[in-house]
């Protein structure tokens, strides 16, 4: 193990490297990041980046651009070096290893297939890295081409293709010679709305049938609950929460996961009693509002109230129940999008919030109509701020 | 489907008429009309002289092709010629050789840092190949600059004027920028994950430059290669005032035959030869080195 990296002039982070970790213990993590820094100049681009990713397993880091992701996948493809921290394949420290020696496989987002070579030959330059035999190597290269239907267009040149068929191209060059990691860059963002939405089932669907274990980088978050088994979300260079999709959207950590990932409502709140249920006053909405002690995830008692749009019940009377929080408002504007309409509501004290409605309730919904809307303290959450 | 939709078919076939045929006055456009004034000063400039040298090839002093035969059989005649595609040759083989890894380092560093040294490329080019020549005399001659450096090695203090390999200095030095801008403007092109894509797949430094780097150059190599070459050939000021009476390129001896001889006719048929062969070899060298999957210039 090298020196620290130099992490330039002028850096604050010089000689706080942590004590190199041990190595992961789980056998099965196929990938590992372990406390990764990386400073470019005095700016932070990741802050202390810790991630296992299990064998087979299809993990998408999810994030803003410029949140440090695709620098945290280029740490570990080896084009980039950390400044601290250690990147662990397979079970083996490869953080000071060249990138052709760590055995990865890399969709980049324009594809970077070789303009001067056929489908064929570009599928067989890693496998000719390698040195492997003409006829096995002959034999990989018609598998990948199977799978990837693209046998008919195999002496065709990357020009000649279109963008979904370069796409597969790339993906089958990636991971013809079975990398330990098939790490993809936005692979999907040259494609058009259609084509994307095809080749998000195809590439999920090849991820499967091969087994491999995928890092996944994309700023669309439909792409990520679509396609992954776990999703990372990073702002800022830090890893905000790492979680299956659907219980990063029901139970996320803080106001920026919760914004980031569907629609949200968020209103500054502070806390007034903590027990079973968490007492909250929340601006904008008259009187106490509970909060399940299970969803109270902030440790200052000044934070944010998040409650998902759908899980709001809009009703004309006050709701009955006692333990149900309610709030009155009217309707501010609606915008008719087909089959729902979407409700921008006021609170009587001024707080703004959309809700979407069936079409078929549009009329009493008109601007001016005053309304209920109550929920559960299973339904909202109180959360750190993070902007 | 339903009955609406069927009421909406469209009326019998008999009913369409294709529409008049459109018609728009076919004035010249604004590029055509630009077009035709640099067309009409290469006709006056270049279409004409070239026709007429031609023409005098065969017309002066008789009619016929006896300058060609005169030329064909005159054993020196092919000896300048040798020279000259020998010289030229080197010329462009060197300057691709120097040029590259300056077009290389000039694509890779900052776009600040290659913007003030592609100047410096390019400020020789503001000074005439009269005065760079003559420069070349000072520094090669016999108590030149070049030449006191070079004394402990070679023992003495001979300058090379008047060598081929003074000829060849001067000329490489002259024609360097061509290839460094030449090369430097494909290698912009080349996109820059794919070196990086060549070593996630496995390729180290060397291979991944040897076989992705590289070929998609070739094109611009070859084609820079073959204008230094091209150009050299019809180089006469450098060759004649660097060079001796042993590097007389065909430049040199037509300029002999207008001005020494008055034999406009010999003059003009080397002319000829001179552009046979240029067109000639480059076209020979570009079916040679095309790369496939790439759209060459």
């Amino acid at each position: 193990m090298s020196e620290q990296a130099s992490a330039g002039v002028g850096a604050p982070v010089t000689d706080e490297r942590p004590a190199r970790p041990d190595p992961p213990a789980a056998a099965e993590d196929q990938v590992v990041f372990s406390g990764i820094h990386k400073w470019y100049g005095d700016a932070l681009a990741v802050h202390d980046f810790n991630l296992a990713i299990r064998k087979g397993e299809f993990v998408t880091l999810l994030g803003p651009s410029g949140s440090g992701k695709t620098t945290s996948l280029r740490i570990l493809a080896g084009l980039e070096s950390a400044t601290a921290g250690e990147v662990y394949l397979a079970g083996r420290a490869v953080t000071d290893d060249v990138p052709e020696k760590r055995n990865i496989g890399l969709v980049f987002q324009n594809y970077a297939l070789f303009p001067h070579m056929t489908v064929a030959q570009n599928i067989a330059f890693p496998l000719k890295m390698r040195r492997m035999k003409k006829a096995d190597a002959a034999r990989e290269i018609d598998r990948v081409l199977t799978m990837t239907q693209l046998t008919e267009f195999r002496d065709r040149y990357p020009r000649q293709l279109s963008g979904g068929q370069q796409q597969r191209v790339a993906l089958a060059r990636a991971f013809v010679f079975d990398p330990s990691v098939l790490l993809m860059d936005e692979p999907l963002g040259a494609l058009d709305r259609n084509l994307r939405d095809h080749m998000r089932l195809e590439l999920k669907a090849l991820q499967q049938r091969i087994g491999a274990t995928v890092l996944y980088v994309t700023h669309d978050q439909d792409e990520a609950l679509a396609l992954s088994d776990r999703i990372g979300v990073m702002h800022r260079g830090v890893l905000q929460q790492t979680a299956p999709p659907h219980e990063l959207y029901e139970a996320p950590v803080n106001s920026f996961v919760a914004k980031f990932l569907g629609k949200s409502i968020c209103l500054p709140a502070r806390r007034v009693e903590k027990g079973a249920r968490t007492v909250l006053e929340v601006s904008g909405v008259d009187g106490r509002v509970l909060v399940e002690a299970g969803n109270d995830c902030s440790t200052a008692d000044d934070a944010e109230f998040m409650i998902r749009p759908e899980r709001l019940r809009i009703s004309a009377e006050r709701p009955d129940a006692a333990d149900r929080n309610a709030a009155r408002c009217t309707v501010a504007a609606h915008v008719y999008l087909g089959p729902q309409i979407e409700v921008h509501l006021r609170t009587a004290e001024g707080a703004e919030l959309e809700a979407m409605v069936p079409a078929e309730l549009r009329a009493d919904f008109e601007v001016g109509s005053p309304h209920w809307l109550s929920w559960g303290p299973d339904d909202c959450r109180f959360l750190p701020r993070v902007d | 489907m339903t009955a609406q939709t069927s009421a909406k078919r469209p009326p019998p076939a008999a009913d369409i008429r294709p529409p008049a045929a459109r018609r728009r006055a076919r004035r010249p456009g604004f590029v055509t009309a630009a077009l035709g004034l640099p067309v009409a000063f290469m006709a006056i400039v270049y279409a004409y002289p070239v026709g007429a040298m031609l023409l005098k090839s065969v017309t002066e002093p008789t009619a016929g092709f006896g300058n060609f035969t005169e030329a064909a059989t005159d054993r020196t005649m092919w000896h300048v010629l040798w020279i000259t595609v020998r010289m030229s040759a080197e010329v462009a083989v060197l300057t691709v050789l120097l040029g590259f890894p300056v077009a290389y380092f000039l694509a890779r560093t900052s776009k600040r840092k290659a913007r003030f040294l592609v100047l410096l490329v390019v400020i020789p080019f503001w000074t005439s190949i009269l005065v760079r020549s003559f420069a070349w005399i000072v520094l090669l001659g016999d108590n030149g600059l070049v030449t006191k450096i070079l004394e402990p090695l070679t023992g003495d203090g001979q300058g090379m004027l008047y060598s081929e390999s003074a000829v060849i200095i001067a000329m490489t030095h002259i024609l360097l920028p061509f290839p460094i801008l030449i090369i430097k403007g494909t290698l912009d092109q080349i996109d820059a994950s794919l070196p990086r894509a060549a070593r996630s797949l496995g390729a180290g430094p060397v291979r991944a430059f040897a076989h992705v780097y590289l070929p998609l150059a070739v094109p611009a190599i070859v084609s820079s290669g073959m204008l230094v070459f091209v150009i050299a050939l019809g180089f006469y000021v450098t060759p004649a005032l660097v060079g001796g009476p042993k590097q007389s390129t065909i430049a040199v001896v037509i300029a002999e035959a207008v001005q020494v001889n008055f034999d406009w006719g010999m003059a003009a048929t080397l002319a000829t030869l001179l552009l046979i062969l240029a067109t000639a070899l480059t076209m020979i060298v570009r079916r040679l080195t095309k790369v496939k999957g790439l759209v060459t210039l």
